[in-house]
């Protein structure tokens, strides 16, 4: 076989891959509410306002709740907690309208 | 057509010839360039993934939710609150939350505690997140010991684990009667954390903020579309960690084409030299050069994005997850549904695969356009 | 044939080292013949190959091809006489390619690839199906007994071996003229002699060949139509043998 065939091949399967991907993804999708149903029905049942991702600190594990205050209430000199509060952006402002 | 085909196999089989006489250095190229678009693409994968998780579980997140503020601090707030705001017009529902944080020294873990509104646990008994479970090794029907502010030990009965598929919501809660909750925390009566309000229309969720705060000043009302906004800002490229990343992907793309757009070595330009002698002309050169930039940059770019897409989809990111765990003792396992983000994947393509092959032409350029007779003397 | 009229080449023009290759040159190389240019290294020699073959255009001066088959480029079948030193790039490419077969003093042969890849490299981007230009390859691989040799990477070959291999690359698109400079320079006299066979062969099949050699016996042969002495980009004289 000639090297620019098989060139052609690998290629030829990773954009077969590639599509397979693609579509997996997008069946998935459909999928999606199905398979969170038992989180969503939770998060509805308990009035649930965040995701359980940071469990760290207050502002981190509920972001979304967080005054401007949070991030430094847990100790004077407490640094931001690393690397949860760099994924985070800053609380909103108080009085959030 | 067949013509031009076969001068592309040809040309073809002469780039990937060329690129294996210089084996090691074009291999490590290839490794290197997979790396970057594999690290880029995992982290675009994965973070669609969970901020559209985020946007579908929390769809029916409290319309507002009413916090006391005191010196711009999150306060208790007196449940007398929510007699006078369920009045207010517009609003078809009020309900205090009980909830808070325990810290368990055990493991240095965070838990979250929560009254459930409806159905809550029977005094002394407790049902517990996945994530609790795992780290304090229970199973249903273990007790698990809790320190109250009094220092008396409170011990509860497990009486139920909650569903493993709902994790990313509910690893580390812990389900508690309302007694047993203001006994831990030797919470006053007449308060709730905060404040759930249902209204009526939810366009009119604006006006009812506005009045409740009008009503009641040292309020902070935090709206759904607040909540949902919260997480589509999660992982943003402007955040601290994902400006790290970007930049370090950024700076390693630009040294590759630095090396390849300082010019060619002697070696490559007598090449090109003799090419232009036996016949070949200006644009064979180029579509030489441009084939060889096609073949390392497509196939580093699809094989990344593939390896990327199993990482995160099939293996659920154990390469980010020491990164998110962060100093979090707790850390929910779950796995996300798929997701295909078209624009960002594009954007990849363009920003990596392109530069990369003009920067594989540009310095052949003038080499290329050379006049063939120099290679007679040579 | 190939009429050269008034041809002068100069390099760096205008500026302070202007040179002067070729200096109001005007001859015939006559087809089917072998012509052998002579002279002093420096003399110009190597400038009129590129001119002729070309690979250059001159400073001024016209170059016609006469009788010499350059379809593809004409068109028209009728016309067998051409002026190609105001024809675009892209023409002349094609004329060089099709036209004319050059041995390179050092070989230029590309280091790392095979010998078979070698000999194909002039004709890859004309777009040949595959299988037929490397049969074409093999078999001049066998006219010239290196076949064994064919998947070995070129730089292990001996330089008679190497000669062989810009020999067969030369004929690869096959040229109706062939153009050879200094092409005994790093052979010895028995593989010089073997040179003229081959060149004898070219002869026999009715192809135009050109060679610039300070050789004797390139030269001195008999099989040399004509030879043209050169010196300081002029001819200093033309003579026609048997």
């Amino acid at each position: 076989m000639r090297k620019s065939d098989l060139f052609f091949v690998v290629t030829a399967i990773n954009l077969t891959l590639l599509a397979g991907v693609i579509g997996h993804a997008l069946v998935q999708a459909g999928r999606a509410d199905s398979s969170l149903h038992a989180g969503r029905e939770l998060a509805k049942t308990l009035q649930l306002t965040d995701l359980a991702l940071f469990t760290e600190a207050r502002y981190t594990r509920h972001p979304s709740q967080a005054d401007r205050h949070a991030p430094f209430q847990d100790h004077p000199m407490a640094l931001d907690h690393f690397p949860s509060g760099s994924f985070l952006r800053p609380p909103l402002p108080s009085g959030g309208l | 057509m067949n013509r031009s085909l076969e001068r592309h196999r040809n040309i073809l089989d002469f780039a990937l010839s060329s690129l294996l006489r210089r084996r090691a250095r074009n291999i490590s190229l290839f490794v290197l360039y997979t790396l970057i678009v594999f690290a880029l693409a995992s982290v675009v994968f994965f973070t669609q993934a969970l901020k559209r998780e985020a946007a579908l579980l929390l769809k029916d997140a409290p319309d507002i939710v009413v916090q006391k503020m005191v010196a711009g601090r999150h306060d208790l707030i007196p449940t007398d609150y929510g007699l006078q705001i369920a009045a207010i017009r517009g609003v078809k529902e009020v309900q205090p939350r009980l909830w808070g944080y325990y810290y368990d020294p055990f493991n240095s873990a965070n838990y979250t505690l929560v009254v459930p509104a409806l159905q809550p646990p029977a005094p002394q008994f407790i049902h517990i997140g996945n994530g609790v479970a795992r780290v304090r090794r229970l199973g249903s029907g273990d007790l698990m010991a809790l320190m109250t502010y009094k220092q008396e030990t409170l011990l509860l009965e497990v009486q139920e684990i909650l569903s493993a598929d709902a994790e990313l919501v509910s690893s580390d809660l812990i389900l508690i009667g309302e007694n047993d909750f203001r006994t831990l925390f030797d919470f006053p009566r007449d308060v709730a954390t905060d404040l759930t309000v249902t209204v009526t229309n939810p366009q009119e969720l604006t006006t009812v903020a506005r009045k409740i705060v009008a009503r009641f000043p040292d309020t902070r009302p935090i709206l759904k579309s607040e909540i949902l906004r919260t997480y589509d800002a999660i992982f943003d490229w402007r955040g601290g960690m994902m400006v790290v990343l970007l930049t370090a992907a950024v700076l390693s793309f630009v040294i590759f084409a630095w090396d390849k757009a300082t010019g060619l070595s002697a070696e490559e330009r007598k090449e090109i030299g003799i090419l232009k002698s036996i016949g070949w002309e200006t644009s064979d050169v180029l579509l030489l050069k441009s084939w060889e930039g096609i073949v390392i940059s497509l196939s580093a770019f699809l094989i990344g994005i593939l390896l990327a897409y199993a990482h995160v989809f099939f293996f659920s990111a154990p390469l980010f997850e020491h990164a998110l765990k962060g100093w979090g003792v707790l850390y929910p396992s779950f796995r996300l549904v798929p997701a295909f983000d078209f624009y960002q994947i594009s954007l990849l393509f363009f920003l990596t695969v392109l530069p990369y092959t003009a920067a594989t032409i540009i310095p052949s350029w003038r080499a290329a356009t050379i006049d063939p007779d120099a290679a007679m003397r040579s | 044939m190939i009429e050269l009229s008034h041809i002068s080449k100069s390099f760096n023009v205008g500026k302070g080292n202007q040179f002067t290759a070729l200096d109001d040159v005007s001859l015939n190389i006559d087809r089917g013949k072998v012509t052998i240019l002579k002279g002093p290294s420096g003399s110009g020699k190597t400038t009129l190959m590129t001119v002729l073959g070309c690979m250059s255009r001159p400073t001024t001066g016209r170059i016609k091809l006469h009788g010499i088959n350059v379809s593809g480029v004409t068109g028209d079948a009728g016309l067998d006489t051409l002026e190609i030193t105001s024809l675009p790039e892209r023409f002349l490419t094609e004329i060089r390619r099709s036209t004319f077969g050059f041995i390179f003093q050092h070989f230029n042969l590309v280091k790392g690839l095979t010998v078979l890849e070698n000999v194909l490299l002039p004709a890859y981007p004309l777009g040949e199906n595959f299988t037929i230009l490397r049969q074409r390859g093999m078999d001049l691989l066998g006219m010239f007994n290196i076949t064994r040799h064919a998947a070995a990477p070129v730089d292990r070959l001996s330089g008679g071996e190497m000669q062989r291999v810009a020999i067969a690359r030369a004929l690869i698109n096959n040229p109706a003229v062939i153009i050879a400079d200094e092409p005994t320079a790093h052979l010895d006299s028995a593989l010089s002699r073997e040179f003229m066979t081959i060149l004898a062969d070219f002869k026999k099949d009715g192809r135009t060949i050109l060679v610039a050699s300070h050789d004797p016996i390139i030269y001195d042969s008999t099989l040399a139509d004509t030879v043209i002495e050169m010196r300081d980009g002029r001819v200093t004289s033309i003579a026609e043998r048997g």
